[in-house]
């Protein structure tokens, strides 16, 4: 590994970048990266590649009927779990060519002789592409997170982008809304679910932040700052080829409860954890009945968590 | 015949001597006197010779110095000239003909001569005056020879020496644009045709002096100097500057470049400027402390080495 320090026109001399600038620069190519990731996630309809996310809720159990006597408890349906299943997710990766090493592509750096040198893919890697690759699959949603997606509860969350553009939630925690049952409406629908939680799938914007812009060799071999449009280009491809296709354990991926960091907000399907809300109608004398509500607590069944991951 | 002289202190002997000598061979022998001659004593005798010889055929002859000769009867009076001075010819039957012959010479001068016919020529060849002037009047002198004179002076508008011809204060060639001079030529101060230039000598310095604008002055020529050339400036005698050369030992050329600027020397400080140097002209080795920064691409070869100078 080997971390280069560039060199930039400083009043007319070379000199050697701070630390300050080179994280500069690492931001530019984060927020190069998200004005075009290369590993995008989507929501779809139905049909993500990225994993299924179950939703469970109780519903109410069969009711009885009796014509001489109200039926008992025994005689009544369990509530049930409804089971709704979410893959609305999907992730892609492009594909990238970017631009070859020509020996003098990349940034100079002064060696250890006092010399000038090109950086190597290796140095840049090094330098560059790998420690925003680290930000990027960090766990926070910073602007050095820029690109990348997050799970949010609300559909608008400062500094992201609500992916789907429609606010269509990626997933629905749904439970029994209990207050929409009544004995006197026995037989009762049996699900009657309200939204207890939606989750949004946000993806971070981007901070053009200010840098200095380093140099290159010509082709005549002369020393040259980057145009700004040139370095940008150049970083961007190479910042999303690692990202889709880093081979050297850079390559960033999403997953549901896979390996990875995880992503803004867990996903958590509740439940009403009650046996059943025993309920009776006296409707007539020849008419009886009886049916168990969904009740209980709201119990987390479980948590999903989206992931982002280098590997 | 001499005179004799008998002293005080001679003897009387030597008085007989010298009277019997004085008698015998200055006098004569009164014995051997003519016949015709009656006088016993010398001085009688001469007396009447003289008398005889005037009595009878005999005449005398007397020149501007009132020199006289008798010439007697049947006595040869023998005229004869001098050799180029005069000559005389006797001709039949009485004539002697006293003349000048072909070539005189005339040992001391001439007076007020007039020659009016033929040529004249000196066989020494020098014409004087007493008076230190010889005039020949209007006439025109022709020489096929030479003409010299300690003082020559011409006094007319023109005089023509073979094909220069000396016109006032103009000296011309006739028969062509150009004097010759074989010799040194030396003048207080040379002037061209308009007076433009100026050749002179200035506080014991030879000096070229122009007058056209802005003193330009052309030299159509490739000068030949010895090892200095001196500018004086425009204050003139205080300060110099010499350009001078090294004793150059083979031919060498240093050409002035076909542009405007100023001569930069090792006295110099920071003068030469970047537009000065040729492109590729200066070297690492030109360099002071050198110091050297290498550009390599990422592969570590090296693209490009800069050199610089130190302190």
């Amino acid at each position: 590994m080997a971390v280069r320090t560039p060199l930039y026109l400083n009043s007319g001399n070379l000199k050697e970048m701070s630390t300050t600038m080179v994280d500069n620069i690492i931001d530019q190519i984060i927020y190069q990266y998200s004005l075009n990731p290369s590993v995008t996630l989507s929501v779809v309809s139905s049909g993500g590649n990225l994993g299924t996310i179950t939703d469970t809720r109780l519903q109410a159990g069969t009711h009885a009927t009796s014509a001489s006597s109200t039926p008992p408890e025994s005689g009544t349906g369990e509530p049930t779990v409804v089971t709704v299943n979410y893959d609305k997710i999907s992730s892609s990766s492009a594909t990238v060519s970017p631009t070859s090493d020509t020996g003098k592509t990349w940034p100079v750096y002064r060696t250890s002789t006092n010399d000038i040198q090109a950086m190597t893919l290796q140095d840049v890697k090094d330098t560059f592409l790998h420690p925003a690759i680290d930000l990027l699959t960090s766990g926070s949603t910073g602007t050095q997170q820029a690109g990348t997606y997050h799970i949010s509860t609300s559909s608008s969350v400062t500094g992201s982008t609500e992916v789907s553009g429609s606010n269509t939630p990626i997933f629905l925690d749904t439970g029994a809304n209990t207050s929409a049952y009544s004995s006197g409406s026995i037989p009762e629908t049996l699900d009657q679910p309200q939204t207890l939680t939606s989750y949004y799938l946000q993806r971070v914007n981007g901070n053009d932040n200010a840098y200095t812009t380093p140099m290159f060799i010509t082709g005549a071999n002369d020393l040259q700052v980057y145009t700004t449009t040139n370095f940008e280009s150049l970083v961007q491809e190479w910042i999303r080829y690692t990202a889709a296709s880093s081979t050297d354990g850079y390559a960033i991926s999403y997953n549901i409860n896979g390996t990875g960091t995880n992503r803004g907000s867990g996903i958590v399907d509740q439940r009403l954890n009650g046996s059943g809300n025993y309920q009776t109608r006296f409707v007539n004398a020849n008419d009886y009945r009886a049916q168990e509500f969904p009740n209980g607590t709201l119990t987390t069944i479980n948590t999903y968590f989206l992931k982002i991951n280098k590997s | 015949m001499a005179v004799k002289n008998i002293a005080v202190t001679d003897t009387l002997e030597t008085f007989r001597t010298t009277f019997n000598d004085l008698a015998a061979n200055d006098f004569g022998d009164i014995a051997n006197l003519s016949g015709g001659i009656t006088a016993t004593n010398l001085v009688d005798a001469m007396n009447e010779t003289i008398s005889i010889a005037t009595s009878t055929a005999g005449w005398t002859i007397e020149d501007s110095s009132s020199t006289q000769q008798i010439i007697g009867g049947g006595n040869i009076l023998r005229v004869f000239g001098t050799s180029n001075e005069i000559e005389a010819v006797v001709s039949a039957t009485d004539t002697l003909t006293i003349g000048l012959p072909s070539a005189v010479s005339i040992t001391t001068s001439v007076t007020a001569p007039t020659v009016s016919t033929g040529n004249m020529s000196l066989t020494n060849g020098s014409i004087t005056d007493s008076s230190g002037t010889i005039s020949f009047g209007d006439e025109n002198l022709t020489s096929t020879g030479t003409i010299t004179g300690a003082t020559i002076t011409g006094t007319g508008a023109t005089h023509t020496l073979g094909t220069v011809e000396i016109s006032g204060n103009t000296l011309r060639s006739t028969d062509s644009t150009r004097l010759n001079v074989n010799d040194t030529f030396r003048a207080n101060a040379f002037d061209t045709q308009n007076g433009l230039l100026t050749i002179d000598e200035n506080s014991s310095i030879p000096r070229l002096t122009s007058s056209a604008t802005g003193k330009a002055l052309t030299v159509d020529a490739v000068p030949l100097f010895n090892s200095s050339i001196e500018f004086d400036g425009s204050t003139a005698g205080t300060n110099k500057t010499t350009v001078s050369v090294t004793d150059p030992t083979a031919n060498n050329t240093i050409t002035i470049p076909d542009e405007t600027g100023t001569v930069i020397t090792t006295g110099s400080i920071d003068a030469v400027t970047e537009s000065m140097m040729a492109n590729d002209s200066i070297s690492s080795v030109e360099m002071k402390t050198l110091s050297t920064l290498v550009i390599y691409n990422s592969s570590g070869v090296a693209q490009k080495t800069i050199h610089g100078a130190g302190v």
